[in-house]
């Protein structure tokens, strides 16, 4: 019996080549999407979690300025295992390799691995016992700068250089690679540390600790941290915040592949329906002749499953195939934000998950067309006619009549909703392709917005930042004059802001267990209205008093836009902030996008701070404008070297080189879906026009033309589409905006980050819309044009 | 009287496999304006193919074809549509309707498709179908429709253009005896207002309707 079935089937899917091709493509199409969105995700997890695993990674890395008092934390009883404190340097430290000087900081191991959290080695090997010439760094930062181990580097410290060799690039659970996390950092030994800044004041000091419930970390570094007086400054990185830092940008590729595989399978199911919905009701007469040689309902039904399932699944397994291959760039990505390479362990159990699933829908999908054409008795089978009598008038037809359009429209018209499931569907199909579009085009104009104005992704509004204190100790190490001076004799600045941090900490509430952490604050003064705030609720502060906040730190001090809110003024230097005594008033006039801090900032005028706090305050930082056409990495090296590398400069880069990558997958999983709309429309005019064969006879007897049939097919398609393009235009939108307020929310930028597509794209959209559909029409068309009107009477 | 309809030596050849066979063998035929000719043969002889011929639903492989003075063999398929529009009407056995157009809309087809106005073609329709008898059917669908009144709304479709020629193959072929002379009524009223009619049937009582019978076999004539 299975031999008959496979022979059958093999004979069915083969006899109809073409149809079985469509439903290859676009099955192949849809878990190609599918099975690059679960790679990707998997990638990012796992190989956060494999890196975790290896390093003995700390569920919490606290660092304060002195070591003695992170030693209690070691014996709290939360705490399962530890290591000894470590040193650190940063600030005034910079590697420079030709042109190019990235600031850097040091950390102070030893030979021997960490008990906790232990840098992995991926490359070379790690600093041997006395080897003080020796560094390791990390692997992204010697990626992004080709540095390979037994390569020297310059690391230049007050003026001081310092040559060392690199002996191995190794990876860190506890902060992201290089340049996602910055500065770079190199790992030396503490003797190597004492050669380089022998002020052991200005050293800090890093604990890591693995606690026993991993995932309440941050409610152990709360008390954690009350167990310290208020003026203690200790910090803490709960490792979850790692984690979600790495995952931060394979977000971006995992929210749209997460909604082109929605939009995939979606338009693929609907396909399947048309598909195998038409092709049985097409086989009447073969079922009843089955049926005539002993096939009973169960076995036509089971037949018909088994052709589209085995067709199904050979299909998937080759789409299976082609994500997987596709998948290198995206996996890249989280290689420059982890800096270790991810491998796909398990590919083969999920990919088994995938072609089940897949199959199930099959079986979902085919089962009822399958059923219904199992269930028809021989006679009514051998008795149905190829065009079934239709049962309604068609309005349409007799509007389009009314409205005196040529007869080649009416009657395209006229068939328009011949089938409505059918119809339907296809309608729907376009729809998805119609939002896919806007989604994409969406997508595209907010990356080119955010080129030309980080802001939306929460960077700041410029490239450049210089810094003229010391980033640890805040000694001065240029005045603000001079500064001032040096930046007004350069052409290459169009305009710059001043910023002076002002550390601040919430008030202690009467009952509150738990103090609120402290955050830094920015007062802002020269040509800061000449930079583009991304405010999304509110609007820029103006007025003595007024300032706006990021969207995570109002949740955090629990205010909102129009409250006021008084602050403690910290104070930075040796050792912890301490309270300086004095109190701060602002009243939140808007809310604005920032990521840096954690995305928590407060920007306010430093007129508003010198009122309160200081009227003598002076900005410690400066953001640069750069004039058109000049390059942001030669100019820092050139305004580091004219300040006699009194000017700490950094330079914001927005990404390194993913957005081409995303656009190019971006248009080709469109082009995926747009394809798999045009066969949807393609398959069901071909049956369209299969079940009105009769119909097209008849109308050429009575005069239409092959070009008024072509004419009526193609109307019956550019139909379907106009609809499409009149509602999927506003919902496209709806849903794009959605989508991005979901990931804003989620990576704290806030809701809002979407930047609209020119309005043009969209009026494009519908000469677009209406090309699909004359893709989809033009073969059915041709077909219906060729029609015998001799062939139809002979049926007869 | 002239000629609407005049063939020479018309032949049509199906090749199927390598074998030729020959469907329509040398036919000269003339048909007369007002004329109602019947074509009878038995089945397979070639009167549908020749009524097909005729109407340029297929085209010959030898012989030539006249219609109301021009020759029209040598068109192609968009001038034959061009031209069944307005001169040529056909009925066929199996009624051959759009099953989602109403009666009316069925009706006005071919009037709107030969360019004349939505008001001509409704004012046409209305006074063919209140002829007929169909005027409290125009906003059925054909498959709300007995078979006699089908064929009577495809007997209006296929006049409303009033064509030179109206081709009819076994109009009556899948009718009951009522139905049956009520259509070979409105063909005899439909020829004594002048419209020629070329009926193909193998039924001698509908074939007595016509002016003349011509018999055919095995894809010529006999008489």
């Amino acid at each position: 019996m299975f031999t008959a079935f496979a022979r059958k089937a093999r004979a069915d899917t083969l006899g109809r080549w073409f149809h079985s091709s469509l439903i290859f493509l676009v099955i192949s199409a849809a878990t190609a999407t599918v099975t690059l969105t679960l790679t990707i995700y998997l990638g990012v997890n796992q190989s956060f979690d494999r890196l975790f695993e290896t390093a003995h990674g700390a569920h919490v890395w606290f660092t304060a300025n002195d070591p003695v008092p992170l030693d209690p934390l070691r014996s709290l009883d939360e705490v399962t295992e530890s290591n000894e404190p470590f040193p650190t340097l940063w600030g005034d430290l910079t590697l420079r390799r030709g042109d190019t000087a990235d600031p850097l900081t040091l950390w102070g191991l030893r030979s021997e691995p960490l008990a906790v959290g232990k840098p992995v080695v991926v490359a070379g090997r790690w600093l041997a016992p006395g080897g003080v010439d020796e560094i390791v760094l990390d692997a992204g930062f010697g990626r992004a700068r080709g540095i390979q181990p037994g390569e020297k580097i310059e690391i230049i410290y007050r003026q001081d250089s310092h040559i060392l060799t690199v002996v191995g690039l190794a990876v860190n659970a506890g902060r992201a690679a290089f340049p996602v996390s910055r500065p770079g950092v190199g790992y030396v030994l503490p003797e190597t540390l004492e050669r380089v800044e022998p002020d052991r004041t200005r050293w800090a000091w890093i604990l890591g600790v693995r606690i026993i419930a991993p995932d309440s970390a941050e409610r152990f570094i709360a008390n954690a941290r009350a167990a310290y007086p208020p003026q203690a400054a200790i910090s803490a990185t709960p490792w979850q915040w790692v984690r979600d830092e790495v995952n931060l940008r394979p977000s971006w590729n995992l929210l749209f592949l997460g909604v082109f595989s929605v939009f995939a399978l979606v338009s693929a199911g609907l396909v399947i329906v048309n598909l195998v919905g038409g092709y049985v009701s097409s086989q009447v007469r073969e079922i009843g002749m089955l049926k005539a040689i002993g096939f009973t309902p169960g076995q036509v039904t089971a037949l018909f499953i088994l052709e589209y399932v085995s067709l199904g699944l050979i299909a998937a397994v080759v789409g299976g195939l082609v994500g997987l291959a596709a998948s290198p760039p995206f996996l890249a990505e989280v290689t420059r934000v982890l800096g270790v390479t991810p491998t796909l362990e398990g590919a083969p159990v999920w990919l088994t998950y995938i072609l089940a699933g897949i199959s199930i829908l099959l079986l979902c999908l085919t089962f009822l067309p399958a059923r219904w054409g199992g269930g028809l008795s021989t006679v009514q089978a051998f008795a149905a006619r190829v065009n079934p009598a239709a049962s309604q008038p068609s309005f349409a037809a007799r509007l389009a009549l009314r409205l005196g359009l040529p007869s080649s429209i009416v009657l395209g018209v006229k068939d328009l909703f011949s089938q409505p499931r059918r119809a339907m569907f296809t309608f729907v199909s376009l729809l998805v392709a119609v939002v896919t579009v806007i989604f994409t085009v969406s997508l595209d104009s907010t990356l080119r917005t955010a080129e030309e104005d980080p802001t939306v992704v929460g960077l700041s509004p410029y490239v450049v930042q210089a810094l003229r204190t010391d980033a640890v100790t805040q000694i001065e190490r240029i005045s603000h004059a001079e500064a001032v001076q040096l930046l007004d004799d350069r052409s290459e600045i169009s305009a710059y802001l001043t910023l002076k941090t002002v550390p601040l900490q919430p008030l202690s509430q009467p009952g509150q267990a738990v103090e609120l952490p402290g955050f830094v604050s920015y007062a802002m003064g020269g040509d800061y209205q000449q930079f583009r705030w991304y405010v999304v609720e509110g609007r820029m502060f103006s007025a003595l008093g007024e300032a706006v906040i990021t969207g995570e730190l109002a949740d955090q001090l629990g205010v909102r836009v129009g409250d006021e809110i008084t602050l403690r003024v910290m104070q930075p230097g040796d050792g912890f902030f301490t309270d300086t005594g004095k109190r701060f008033t602002v009243r939140i006039v808007g809310r604005y996008v920032a990521i840096q801090d954690g995305g928590r900032r407060l920007l306010y005028s430093l007129d508003t701070y010198r009122q309160q706090v200081d009227a003598s305050a002076e900005p410690d930082r400066y953001g640069l404008k750069l004039a058109p056409g000049i390059s942001a990495d030669s100019f820092a090296v050139e305004l580091r070297r004219i300040s006699g590398d009194r000017l700490g400069v950094d330079v914001q880069r927005l990404s390194d080189g993913g957005a081409g990558i995303v656009r190019l997958t971006l248009l080709g999983l469109t082009a995926s879906l747009l394809m798999i709309a045009v066969v949807n429309l393609l398959t069901t005019l071909q049956f369209a026009v299969r079940e009105r064969y009769r119909d097209f006879g008849i109308l050429k007897t009575l005069g239409l033309t092959p070009v008024q049939i072509v004419t009526s097919v193609i109307t019956n398609g550019s139909l379907l589409g106009l609809i499409a393009f009149i509602v999927g235009t506003p919902l496209g939108l709806i849903v794009t905006r959605v989508l991005f307020d979901v990931l804003g929310e989620r990576l704290h930028l806030g809701r809002g980050i979407l930047a609209l597509p020119n309005p043009l794209w969209l009026v494009a959209l519908l000469p677009f819309t209406l090309l699909l559909a004359l893709l989809g029409s033009a073969l059915p068309a041709r077909h219906a044009a060729q029609v015998k009107v001799v062939e139809v009477l002979h049926q007869e | 009287m002239s000629a609407i309809v005049q063939t020479q030596s018309l032949a049509k050849t199906f090749t199927s496999q390598g074998v030729a066979t020959a469907a329509v063998r040398q036919i000269d035929l003339q048909i007369m304006r007002g004329d109602f000719v019947a074509l009878m043969g038995p089945s397979g002889c070639g009167k549908s193919t020749l009524l097909h011929l005729l109407g340029g639903l297929d085209r010959p492989t030898n012989g030539e074809i006249h219609l109301a003075g021009k020759r029209v063999d040598h068109l192609n398929e968009t001038q034959w549509a061009v031209l069944r529009r307005r001169e040529i009407g056909f009925m066929f056995q199996a009624f051959n309707l759009i099953g989602n157009l109403t009666v009316a809309d069925n009706v006005e087809l071919p009037s709107l498709m030969a360019g004349f106005t939505p008001r001509e073609a409704r004012s046409r329709r209305e006074a063919l179908l209140a002829r007929l008898g169909l005027a409290e059917k125009m906003d059925a669908i054909p498959a709300q429709l007995s078979g006699g009144q089908q064929q009577r709304v495809a007997l209006a479709r296929a006049l409303i253009n009033q064509p030179h020629l109206l081709l009819a193959d076994e109009p009556t072929g899948n009718l009951d005896s009522q139905s049956t002379l009520e259509v070979l009524r409105l063909l005899r009223e439909a020829n004594a207002a002048g419209q020629t009619i070329f009926l193909v049937t193998h039924d001698p009582r509908v074939a007595d309707a016509a002016n003349r019978v011509v018999q055919m076999r095995d894809g010529a004539f006999v008489n």
